[in-house]
């Protein structure tokens, strides 16, 4: 039966290898035609009039690479897609840990790789357990947490604070420079022109240096088991950022009732600032986004 | 239950590295022959952070291979360091058991003694 079954795997794979090959050749194939009958190559001034693009020594091996390219990429997409089967073959309880371990994996600010190679060696210890008929209290314990956090920590990963701030700091220059660049579009002004209120800037603020790191510590959080199933971190996220954009409206609009005739709250509420004024304010928010981004890799959690 | 806890924890490395150091293995496999050896309780949850700590310490090291269930096994051999390491180990161990032996061979004598005087 086993035996089938590699050889049945084995046929798809050659299958669907050999499509994928067929169906890059065809692509490379379909731009040649376009490029050598149809297209503007013919006049192209470096190959000269009326010539074939094949008289660029390049070319050959510039659609070979394209044609591999797509080859590999197909491969690659294959290759998930069996891996997504062999995770569905799962023991359901097996099945949402994984899920959520690999969640839980994907916030520890261990970098690519690791997390890869973390994921894998977890999915191919829980497939071995799924073919022994064991659960996933019998292979990892009752407490799923623990042994993510004892996994990351076999990483190097300690705390997560300072990672989780230098985070909200990225996100919240990212929310300046969108949101001047959405002002500057909405108001038809110039990018050095736009102003952005700030009670914006103050939303801003809250999202990325409240939500962001709530919202991470609850999705790990939620990894947890609770009576059998394993909450989804995105309940938490929905809940945090609505909450936190109702409570914010709600603040203000109770502010505004409350001090109409306060000149600070006023001021606040109706004052406007130039984030981006000139390229200097580029370079600024650049270089906080850099320094941060530097931070997060120099104090990464994992480094020893 | 939590003193069990914290001297398994570190007996567990040198005995990992015992069972790695017999024949390259893999975290299942590992798990198997502890719990055949008499640590039943054991499961996978306490043995893969140890090998990733062993790993990344540069004690052990992996190669990985393919798996007849899904995604491809590391499967695990000692380094130099790993073997130094199990060398102390035992070392250690032998010591420690004698004194611990020793220590409670003579709470026996003393009991006996005290119950004879009685």
């Amino acid at each position: 039966m086993k035996i089938n079954m590699r050889i049945k795997s084995n046929v798809s794979r050659r299958n669907f290898i050999v499509s994928a090959v067929i169906a890059g050749a065809l692509i490379v194939g379909a731009g040649l035609y376009y490029i050598e009958v149809l297209g503007s190559y013919r006049v192209n001034k470096h190959i000269g009039e009326g010539k074939s693009l094949f008289v660029l020594p390049d070319t050959i091996i510039f659609f070979t690479v394209v044609l591999l390219g797509i080859s590999a990429l197909a491969y690659a997409y294959w290759k998930k897609v069996q891996l997504g089967k062999k995770i569905d073959e799962m023991d359901e309880s097996l099945k949402s840990a994984f899920e959520s371990f690999e969640e839980f994996v994907s916030l520890s600010g261990l970098k690519k790789s690791e997390r890869s190679e973390l994921n894998s060696e977890v999915l191919a210890l829980f497939m071995e357990a799924h073919k022994n008929g064991r659960t996933v209290r019998q292979v990892i314990g009752d407490n799923q947490e623990v042994f993510a956090h004892e996994m990351i920590k076999a990483y190097g990963i300690k705390n997560f604070w300072l990672y989780d701030i230098l985070t909200a700091i990225q996100y919240f220059v990212f929310y300046m420079f969108a949101g001047t660049f959405l002002i500057s579009a909405k108001r038809g002004v110039g990018v050095f022109d736009a102003e952005m209120p700030y009670s914006l800037i103050a939303f801003f603020a809250l999202a990325a240096f409240v939500t962001i790191p709530l919202v991470y510590r609850n999705k790990r959080k939620a990894f947890v088991e609770k009576d059998g199933k394993v909450p989804k971190g995105i309940i938490a996220i929905l809940i945090v950022t609505v909450g936190f954009l109702a409570g914010f409206i709600i603040l203000m609009d109770v502010i505004e009732t409350w001090f109409e005739q306060n000149a600070l709250v006023a001021a606040f509420l109706e004052g406007e600032v130039k984030v981006v004024a000139s390229a200097w304010h580029i370079a600024g928010l650049l270089f906080v986004l850099a320094f941060s981004i530097g931070l997060k890799r120099r104090f990464h959690p994992n480094k020893k | 239950m939590a003193v069990k806890t914290q001297m398994l924890k570190g007996l567990l490395e040198g005995c990992v590295l015992e069972v790695i150091s017999r024949k390259e293995s893999y975290g299942y496999a590992i798990c198997e022959e502890l719990n055949e050896s008499g640590f039943a309780d054991l499961n996978e949850g306490t043995v893969y952070p140890i090998l990733a700590r062993m790993e990344k310490g540069g004690w052990i090291e992996c190669e990985k291979r393919k798996s007849p269930f899904g995604p491809k096994r590391k499967v695990y051999s000692l380094t130099e360091t790993g073997k130094n390491r199990l060398e102390d180990f035992k070392e250690t161990w032998k010591s420690i058991k004698n004194n611990v032996d020793n220590v409670m061979k003579a709470s026996d004598e003393y009991e006996d003694k005290y119950e004879d005087k009685e």
